[in-house]
């Protein structure tokens, strides 16, 4: 017995760094993931994930969630307290917060120019800060409106061109319990990037920086006000949006949208996969339509991107390995036919596929003329500035004039700030 | 004479002391970790302007100067003023009054003992949302009964009204804060001696006399603590405000600390700033509890 116990114990030490070392060769990576708590994107994502890990033995995706609407505090949080996962999702303003705190790497030191070359230029251009791209796009699209494409066609209306019109389109929308749109008026992100479209229509740019370089900004300007007093109007003077808009956050306006209480909603391309989950009777029921143009017609990149924030290159090239399985060709179409977020890849966009989206075309179509978000350090709070500015208004609470003012007072204090 | 006793003394204490130190040791390192260093990092960050990253700029006093010269500060304690004093006075009110009740002989005492505490045991965050739900201007049940008796026509919406949001958000506050007054004035009560109250009678003490001249002096402790607590508490309370309202609308309810935890996690690189407000907050806290505890004090 005493002379196997020697040959025993090697073997048991053998296995035992066997494992260890196999162990050792599998990278795994955390993603921090707001489309993971949604539905439908939320199920999707958890199989894709199980899938990847199934295919890829040497890489384990593990996969955090958070809510939309807290997704830029909670990094800015981790990323204070150097507990940053090995990649993100977020938009222009996350990747402002992370690029100022240094904490993302850009996609040209992670990606090759041809594969670059191959994403959809409106997408690419959202994260883009001087010469450098640090997001790469998860999924694309745009702000603009859907509407109810069963109810245009019963009241004999047809898509509005002018603000006007549009307005007359949400009256003749309203009536019986029943209202032209419905509006996101809750002080957050949610709000104000409705809201944002917009004054960018009226010909208002929240931040730009002037030939000196020093940042200055339009809110507070007579198109801004223009834009404040035709927004809040549509609840204010002709009451075509249903009671308690200051408390009608995102889910509460597609839940009146999909009950048929209101015909419009100014969102992205996404809710069209929130409310045919919700209510699959109204696949076939909807349309969309760029924002209103005014003095020109643009829109924000509604969608958004990866962030690889790890700097350790082994869970770099892990994290670029599931992202790029995410958006590759068969993926983000079917993730845009469940959830309406359209792929960002320019081979996946020219697919059949999204030529047999109707309900996406207006949305399509917005996505030719993107706004980019400014990177000044601050924008964040710009959220703030709006949501106080509209919510004023709404509850009466100050003037158009009294709003616009406070506004610009308050964008002015991030330009002095930026320019110090 | 000591001087004959002072070594054996000496190790004998000095191992006291030794054994007594071990073991506050663990309970003075935590605090020092989990309250001293929060606390004094936060004064030190409110002298620099930076994003607790990569940027640190030292501004001196530049932070406290401008939130004292900024209005939303004043605006927001304002608010905050408002709020703290409803609260508190509806949780006193209630809790008092309540406690009271519950000290007597009522049949089913225990069952509404135990059902008057539920408020406080529920999260904050499932309070927030309930009341939310029930105060939502198109599906809310609020609206549903008031609508159904005929005392309005048309959906109110009550978060978003300028007139009702603050004192909706302080009815929910009292909602769920009054089951701690309410328990620890009742353990208050218990705590009186009957011998007090049969004396009280004997020298012919009416009720209102009784607890004038018995209750509140017998009180007086347990008031002290708890109304001190429970002001602190409210004063930067953040949780249900910010989940009812957001601050809004506009900036109805906006407290300091709503502001404060804005400053800092909505804005970008305002750490430094918000930590000021923070400090200026912490400031007001420590002035309230010793006025409340001077002029509570003052006829003893």
């Amino acid at each position: 017995m005493k002379k196997f116990l020697p040959v025993f114990l090697a073997l048991v030490m053998l296995v035992s760094m066997t494992a260890v070392a196999a162990a050792s060769e599998v990278v795994e990576i955390l993603y921090l993931s707001s489309t993971i708590l949604e539905t439908p994107e939320g199920q999707y994502e958890a199989e894709l994930i199980e899938k990847f890990n199934a295919e890829h033995p040497d890489i384990k995706v593990t996969v955090e969630g958070c809510a939309a609407n807290d997704l830029n505090t909670k990094l800015v949080a981790m990323a204070t307290a150097n507990q940053l996962p090995a990649f993100v999702m977020g938009n222009e303003t996350t990747m402002s917060a992370l690029v100022d705190m240094d904490m993302v790497v850009p996609i040209e030191d992670l990606l090759d120019e041809e594969y670059i070359a191959g994403f959809v230029p409106a997408n690419l251009a959202a994260y883009q800060i001087g010469d450098k791209h640090y997001g790469i796009p998860m999924f694309g699209g745009a702000q603009g409106i859907i509407y109810r494409k069963d109810v245009f066609e019963e009241k004999g209306l047809t898509e509005p061109k002018t603000w006007d019109e549009f307005v007359e389109v949400c009256k003749a929308l309203t009536g019986d319990g029943k209202y032209g749109i419905t509006l996101v008026g809750t002080k957050n992100s949610s709000g104000a990037s409705r809201f944002q479209p917009i004054i960018h229509n009226f010909g208002c740019d929240e931040f730009y920086q002037d030939e000196n370089g020093k940042w200055q900004t339009d809110i507070g300007s007579q198109k801004f006000t223009d834009a404040l007093r035709a927004f809040t109007d549509l609840d204010v003077t002709y009451h075509v949006v249903p009671a308690g808009v200051v408390e009608t956050g995102y889910p509460e306006a597609v839940a009146l949208f999909t009950s048929g209480q209101a015909s419009m909603i100014i969102t992205g391309s996404n809710a069209i996969g929130a409310i045919t989950t919700q209510v699959p009777e109204l696949k076939g029921k909807l349309a969309s339509m760029p924002n209103i143009p005014v003095e020109r017609c643009v829109s924000m990149a509604g969608g958004f991107g990866f962030f690889v924030t790890t700097k350790d290159p082994a869970q770099q090239a892990a994290a670029v390995e599931y992202i790029k399985y995410f958006i590759n060709t068969e993926n983000s179409l079917n993730y845009a036919e469940l959830t309406g977020r359209p792929p960002v890849r320019t081979e996946a966009m020219q697919s059949e596929r999204v030529a047999n989206m109707p309900e996406m075309a207006g949305f399509l179509k917005a996505l030719e003329n993107i706004w980019v978000s400014p990177t000044i350090e601050g924008y964040s709070e710009i959220n703030d500035i709006l949501g106080e500015a509209y919510q004023s208004v709404f509850t009466g609470q100050a003037t158009v004039e009294e709003a616009s003012a406070r506004a610009g007072e308050r964008a002015q204090a991030i330009c002095d700030w930026a320019n110090e | 004479m000591s001087s004959t006793r002072a070594p054996g003394v000496s190790l004998r204490r000095l191992r006291q002391h030794g054994t007594t130190a071990v073991f506050i040791l663990p309970a003075v390192l935590t605090l020092a970790v989990l309250l001293l260093y929060p606390f004094f990092y936060g004064i030190y960050i409110s002298f620099f302007r930076t994003n607790l990253v990569n940027k640190w700029k030292y501004v001196g006093l530049d932070n406290y100067v401008r939130a004292f010269t900024d209005p939303t500060m004043y605006a927001s304690l304002l608010v905050t003023l408002k709020f703290t004093v409803f609260v508190v006075l509806g949780h006193f009110v209630l809790g008092i009054g309540l406690a009271l009740l519950l000290n007597k002989e009522i049949r089913g005492r225990t069952f509404f003992r135990a059902v008057l505490v539920l408020p406080w045991l529920f999260p904050e965050v499932v309070v927030a949302n309930l009341w939310k739900f029930i105060f939502n201007a198109t599906s809310g049940l609020f609206n549903s009964a008031l609508m159904a008796v005929g005392l309005l026509s048309e959906p109110m919406s009550w978060l978003g009204s300028v007139d009702y949001a603050l004192g909706c958000v302080i009815f929910v506050c009292i909602w769920k804060g009054y089951p701690l007054v309410m328990i620890q004035i009742l353990a208050g009560l218990q705590s009186i001696s009957h011998d007090l109250y049969e004396a009280a009678i004997i020298d012919g003490a009416n009720r209102r006399q009784s607890f004038r001249y018995v209750t509140l002096p017998g009180l007086r402790p347990t008031l002290i603590v708890t109304l001190i607590l429970d002001t602190v508490w409210w004063f930067k309370h953040v949780t249900m405000i910010w989940m009812l309202t957001n601050g809004g609308p506009g900036s109805v309810t906006n407290t300091i600390s709503i502001e404060i935890y804005k400053q800092a996690f909505e804005y970008q690189n305002q750490y430094g700033y918000s930590a000021a407000l923070a400090v200026i907050v912490f400031l007001i806290c420590v002035v309230i509890g010793v006025l409340q505890r001077k002029v509570l004090t003052r006829d003893e």
